[in-house]
C-alpha cells in the first residue's frame, strides 16, 4: 500500500462511479463542468450525461470594469443552452436540475425561456431556478406548461408573473420547496397552490406584489417553514398550516396589520419584524405555542409589557421595540438574550435563565446621558449575575462609561461574579478605551475575561487572575477593592490590537503576559 | 457492540448506536450481523470514517458548533484521502459525509484551467489530438475566459 503512494499519484477521481462524478460536476458552473469534458473519455461521458445544469447568474452577463452588463452575443449564448439541452435529449438524459439567470423579456425574447421550460418539464425536471436579471417593476411571463411539472421538488423564481393556467390546474404534487422573489401573484393563485402542493415543506415569498391578503391553508400538512419578507401590498396574513415550525415575517413599512398564526402548538422559531403586534397578541401566541425555542421581535412598536414563562425558550431578541417598558422572563433554558434599543431601556426582570446565558446588548444613544440612565443601566446589568458572557456594542457613545461622581450613588451590579465581557468598540466614538475599561472594572470588579474588538476587526482578549479567589472582604472602601494592583496577573489570551494593549498596560500598570492560558 | 474489519484485516469494535449512521451497516445490523467485513475500505480510511461517525453521533444542540468546526477541519485532507473517503462513504451509504465531501472536492476544481485540473487529479488524457481538438471546439464557450493560473493542491 505504502509503495503505491510514494511511486505514483494515481488518478483516483476518474474511478469514482458516474453518479458521484455527477455530484461534483453539478456543484460547479456548467462552464467549469463542460471544460472537464476534455480531460479524458470518462469525463467526456460524465459531462455529456450530466443531468445537473447550473449555468448560473452570470451566463448572459460579463464584467466590464467592475460592473456586470449584458453580453452582446445573446444569440450565441441562447444557442449554447439550446445545444446543451438538445444533446441530452438526444441521448435520453433527463435534466434534473437547471439554474439560469436570463435577461428580461425586453432584451431577450421570452420565447427562448418558454421553450427551455417546456423542454425541462417534459424531461421531468426536479429542481428549477430561473431568475430575471434586471430588477424593475415589470414581470415576465411564464408558459402554462410549467404548472404541469409534476416531478418538481424545488422551484425558485425571480422576476416573473405567475398566472393561473387556463387549460389545466396546477400540478405541483411533488413540490417541497417554493421560493418566489419579485414575483407577481394573486390570491386565487395562492389558493390553488395551497390546494395542489400537498408536499410543500418550505415557502418563501420576498418582495412579491399582487397580494393584499395571504392565506396559508390548513391543507398544507407538511409545511414546516414560512418566510414572508417585504410584500409591499400585504395587509393580512393568516397562517393555518397545522404543523408549522418556523415563521419569519417581515413587513414593509409596517403595512401588515393582521397576523394570525393558528398552527397547533408546533411553532419553534418565530421572527417578527416591523409589525404592530400587541401585548395581548403576544400573550396569546405564547400560550398557544409552548414549544417556542427562538423568538425575535423587532420594530414591534406597540409592545409595552412582555412576560415570558417558558422551559423551552433558548433564544430571545428584542430590537427596537421602542415603547417597551417591562420585560419579565422566567426562562431557565435561555442561553441567548439580545437587546437592541435607545435610551429608553426597558426594565428587565430575569427571574430564571441558564448559566450559559450569553447577553448581547446594542445601545444607540443620541441624547446626553444623566444619572437616571446609569441607574437604570445598573439595574439592567444586575440581572446578569449568573450569566456566562456579556457582549456590548458601544456604538461610539459613552453609555457604559459612568462618570466618577455618579458612581458614589450606585452599586456595582456585577460585584462578586466572574463575568466575561466582550466589547465592540467603535473608534470613532467620543470616549476612549481607557475610559471604558475603567468603568467596566468598576461595574464588574471580578471580571474574568475581557475581549475588545475594534471596528477594524482588531481583537484582543485578556484574562484576569486574582490574588484571592473569593474577593469578598470588607466593603468599607471601594477604592481598596478596585485597586488594580491587587490583581495578581493579567494574561493576554489572544491579541493583535497593539494600541489597545499599550493603553491597557498603562491603565492597569501591569505588564501583560502573553498566551499563558489556553483560550477559554 | 459491532465489529468492523478493514481490507487490511484490522478489526474495530464500535457501538451500534454510532454505526447506524451508515445505511449499509444499519441494514446488516438489522439482519443480526455483529461482525462486518469491509473489503473495500482500508484501515486508514476506516479510522477516519469511525472518527466522523463518532463525532456526529451526538447531535445535541450544544455540540452543533463543535461539529461544524470538526467538519471544517475534517475536510483539510489531501485529495487522495478525500477520494478514499468518497469511495468509502458511498459504499457505506453515509449521506451526510458525502454531502460534506462533494463541495470540498468541487471547490478544488472550480475556476481552474483544464491543465491544472489534469495535474491536480493526475488524470491521463486518452484522446487523440484530433479528438481533443474537436471536443474543445464543441465546448468553446466553456474554455473562454479561463485565464486564471492553475495552482497545484
Amino acid at each position: 500500500m505504502k509503495e503505491q503512494r510514494v511511486d505514483e499519484v494515481e488518478d483516483q477521481i476518474s474511478k469514482l462511479p458516474e453518479p458521484i462524478l455527477h455530484h461534483f460536476m453539478g456543484l460547479l458552473l456548467a462552464k467549469d463542468a463542460a471544460r472537464m469534458s476534455t480531460l479524458s473519455k470518462t469525463w467526456y461521458a460524465a459531462w455529456s450525461s450530466l443531468p445537473y445544469l447550473n449555468f448560473g447568474d452570470r451566463f448572459f452577463y460579463r464584467e466590464v470594469r467592475g460592473r456586470w452588463i449584458l453580453s452582446e452575443n445573446i444569440q450565441e449564448l441562447v444557442h449554447i443552452v439550446d445545444q446543451t439541452l438538445a444533446n441530452r435529449k438526444k441521448h435520453k438524459i433527463s435534466v434534473q436540475k437547471f439554474w439560469l439567470k436570463v435577461p428580461s423579456s425586453y432584451r431577450m425574447s421570452s420565447s427562448y425561456v418558454h421553450n427551455w421550460i417546456k423542454i425541462l418539464v417534459t424531461s421531468n425536471i426536479k429542481e428549477l431556478i430561473l431568475k430575471v436579471g434586471e430588477s424593475d417593476s415589470s414581470f415576465d411571463s411564464l408558459p402554462e406548461e410549467l404548472f404541469v411539472a409534476e416531478g418538481l421538488n424545488i422551484l425558485n423564481l425571480r422576476g416573473f408573473k405567475l398566472e393561473l393556467p387556463l387549460h389545466h390546474g396546477i400540478k405541483f404534487s411533488s413540490l417541497r420547496n417554493l421560493r418566489l422573489t419579485d414575483t407577481y401573484l394573486d390570491e386565487k393563485l395562492v389558493q390553488d397552490l395551497c390546494a395542489s402542493c400537498v408536499c410543500l415543506e418550505k415557502l418563501r415569498l420576498s418582495c412579491c406584489r399582487g397580494l393584499a391578503s395571504l392565506q396559508i391553508a390548513a391543507s398544507l400538512l407538511k409545511l414546516k417553514t414560512v418566510w414572508l419578507c417585504c410584500l409591499p401590498e400585504l395587509q393580512i396574513v393568516d397562517i393555518a398550516a397545522p404543523y408549522l415550525e418556523n415563521v419569519y415575517i417581515e413587513s414593509q413599512l409596517w403595512n401588515l396589520q393582521v397576523v394570525k398564526i393558528t398552527c397547533s402548538k408546533s411553532l419553534k422559531t418565530l421572527y417578527i419584524v416591523d409589525v404592530y403586534v400587541t401585548d395581548g397578541w403576544l400573550k396569546d401566541l405564547l400560550v398557544n405555542q409552548p414549544k417556542l425555542e427562538c423568538l425575535s421581535l423587532s420594530g414591534c412598536l406597540k409592545l409595552q409589557a412582555i412576560k415570558i414563562s417558558s422551559d423551552r425558550l433558548k433564544y430571545l431578541a428584542l430590537s427596537w421595540c421602542l415603547e417597551l417598558i417591562d420585560v419579565e422572563l422566567e426562562t431557565p433554558n435561555l442561553t441567548h438574550f439580545r437587546c437592541e434599543c435607545d435610551e429608553n431601556l426597558p426594565t428587565l426582570k430575569l427571574m430564571k435563565a441558564s448559566v450559559f446565558l450569553v447577553v448581547e446588548l446594542e445601545f444607540s444613544l443620541t441624547n446626553i446621558l444623566d444619572s437616571h440612565w446609569y441607574s437604570v443601566l445598573m439595574k439592567f446589568l444586575g440581572n446578569f449575575k449568573q450569566s456566562k458572557a456579556i457582549k456590548l456594542d458601544c456604538c461610539g457613545k459613552n453609555g457604559i462609561v459612568i462618570p466618577k461622581h455618579m458612581r458614589e450613588n450606585l452599586v456595582p451590579p456585577l460585584y462578586g461574579t466572574n463575568t466575561n465581557w466582550h466589547i465592540i468598540f467603535n473608534t470613532f466614538g467620543d470616549c476612549s478605551l481607557m475610559d471604558i475599561l475603567d468603568s467596566l472594572l468598576w461595574i464588574s470588579p471580578q471580571i474574568d475575561t475581557l475581549t475588545f474588538v475594534r471596528e477594524s476587526n482588531l481583537n484582543s482578549t485578556l484574562k484576569f487572575i486574582y490574588e484571592d479567589a473569593s474577593a469578598e472582604g470588607c466593603l468599607n472602601s471601594w477604592n481598596e477593592l478596585f485597586d488594580y494592583r491587587r490583581r495578581k496577573e493579567l494574561h493576554l489570551l489572544a491579541g493583535d490590537d497593539e494600541e489597545a494593549i499599550a493603553d491597557i498596560e498603562k491603565l492597569l500598570m501591569v505588564s501583560l503576559l502573553f498566551g499563558a492560558f489556553k483560550e477559554v | 457492540m459491532i465489529t468492523l474489519q478493514s481490507s487490511d484485516k484490522d478489526v474495530f469494535e464500535i457501538e451500534q448506536s454510532i454505526l447506524i449512521q451508515s445505511g449499509t451497516i444499519k441494514n446488516m445490523v438489522e439482519d443480526d450481523f455483529t461482525f462486518i467485513p469491509l473489503p473495500s475500505v482500508d484501515t486508514e480510511t476506516l479510522i477516519k470514517i469511525i472518527e466522523y461517525m463518532k463525532k456526529h453521533a451526538d447531535k445535541t444542540d450544544s455540540k452543533e458548533k463543535n461539529i461544524k468546526e470538526f467538519d471544517k477541519d475534517f475536510m483539510k485532507k489531501t485529495l487522495n484521502e478525500l477520494f478514499a473517503l468518497v469511495f468509502a462513504a458511498n459504499y457505506l451509504h453515509i449521506s451526510s459525509l458525502l454531502e460534506l465531501l462533494y463541495p470540498s472536492i468541487a471547490d478544488r476544481i472550480k475556476d481552474k484551467i483544464t491543465e491544472a485540473i489534469r495535474q491536480i487529479f493526475s488524470i491521463r488524457c486518452d484522446f487523440t489530438p484530433e479528438e481533443e481538438r474537436r471536443i474543445i471546439m464543441d465546448n468553446k464557450w466553456a474554455h473562454e475566459g479561463t485565464e486564471i493560473e492553475g495552482t497545484l493542491d
